[in-house]
């Protein structure tokens, strides 16, 4: 009778553990629909070499899903085809400045390796989770890329406390699907 | 007709036969322009092939980008690529002035919809099949050395000169 008591607690905790484990590790995708357009006066908190993209710069939330709560991180980037298809199919492509992390300050605290949520050919697939006091621990970016070398990925942007910045260890990209 | 055009003349011939030949296969198609220059060459795929060329450095010599176009145009036989796990890519550098990358259409994977490769930067043109069905890697001389990879990629691209010699 202990013995079989003993065995429903091991199971009951077993799985309880599974499933805070699960939640806790939970990456969300960021959905580029979901981004909005900065608005001029928040443009004027990024560097200057923003200003130009005035109506293409959008800041997307990186935050729980379905949480009111005051979110610690964004992502701004250009959206780079946007901008070249209103100055018409023939522009060429430009120097974009690279897409950045920001705190709820507008201070940056990150940079991504591509633009998002597409550079010249390769579209980003950002999620982020690994929640670490209100804001994500690590920060995924997969590339999905139609050239002859195929998908790839980069290191976890990944949280540094003592810096207060999210830091990439390599920024090389590795070829392949992000192993599970 | 000087030396350096006889040379690019047979080299566009040697490219464009390949490019027929060999549609959809990147590492036949450099093998047939090859063995125009060096009979005895064996076939060798795509990253066996650079590896090859790596190891003779008394028949290749590695050169920059910015020389290509110069250099293919004075009819110099350069294969470029990059090895890749499982398949690297390969190309020949195709006699000519360097022209913008891009310029046609892809279909983006993720959303479907169909993307313009907007003009990126200029690039020596390139001898590119390929057995997928991205673009920027079908070039018959017409697409740049950098419209096969066209990311990030593109840096880990070398490109070497046949110097001659026997193999």
């Amino acid at each position: 009778m202990k013995v079989a008591f003993f065995i429903i607690i091991c199971i009951f905790f077993l799985f309880t553990k599974q499933s805070c484990y699960s939640s806790t590790n939970e990456f969300i995708e960021l959905n580029e629909e979901k981004c909005s357009t900065l608005r001029r006066d928040d443009m004027l908190k990024l560097p200057l070499v923003y200003q130009e993209y005035l109506g293409f710069v959008k800041i997307c939330s990186l935050k729980k899903k379905d949480s009111d709560e005051k979110w610690r991180t964004s992502l701004i980037s250009i959206w780079a085809h946007d901008y070249l298809r209103s100055k018409g199919d023939a522009s060429r492509w430009k120097d974009f400045p690279a897409p950045i992390l920001i705190d709820s300050k507008f201070k940056e605290v990150g940079k991504l390796p591509e633009l998002y949520p597409m550079d010249w050919v390769t579209h980003l697939l950002v999620s982020y989770g690994k929640w670490h006091a209100g804001g994500p621990g690590e920060i995924r970016v997969d590339i999905s890329n139609p050239a002859v070398t195929g998908d790839y990925y980069y290191a976890p942007l990944e949280w540094n406390m003592e810096k207060r910045k999210y830091e990439m260890k390599s920024q090389e990209p590795i070829t392949g699907k992000r192993p599970k | 007709m000087d030396d350096g055009s006889q040379k690019a003349e047979k080299l566009k011939t040697a490219c464009s036969e390949a490019f027929f030949r060999y549609p959809h296969s990147c590492s036949h198609a450099v093998w047939y322009v090859l063995q125009q220059y060096i009979p005895s060459q064996p076939y060798l795929a795509a990253n066996q092939l650079l590896h090859y060329i790596e190891s003779k450095p008394d028949h290749w010599r590695e050169v920059r980008l910015s020389e290509l176009s110069k250099l293919a145009s004075d009819g110099n036989l350069i294969v470029g690529g990059a090895v890749e796990l499982p398949n690297g890519h390969v190309i020949v550098v195709y006699p000519g002035s360097e022209k913008f990358s891009g310029g046609y259409f892809f279909k983006d994977k993720v959303t479907g919809k169909s993307v313009n490769a907007q003009p990126y930067g200029m690039y020596a043109l390139a001898m590119s099949t390929s057995m997928g069905n991205w673009p920027g890697a079908i070039s018959n001389g017409d697409r740049t050395v950098f419209d096969p990879w066209g990311s990030k990629k593109f840096k880990e691209v070398k490109f070497w000169m046949y110097t001659g010699g026997k193999m």
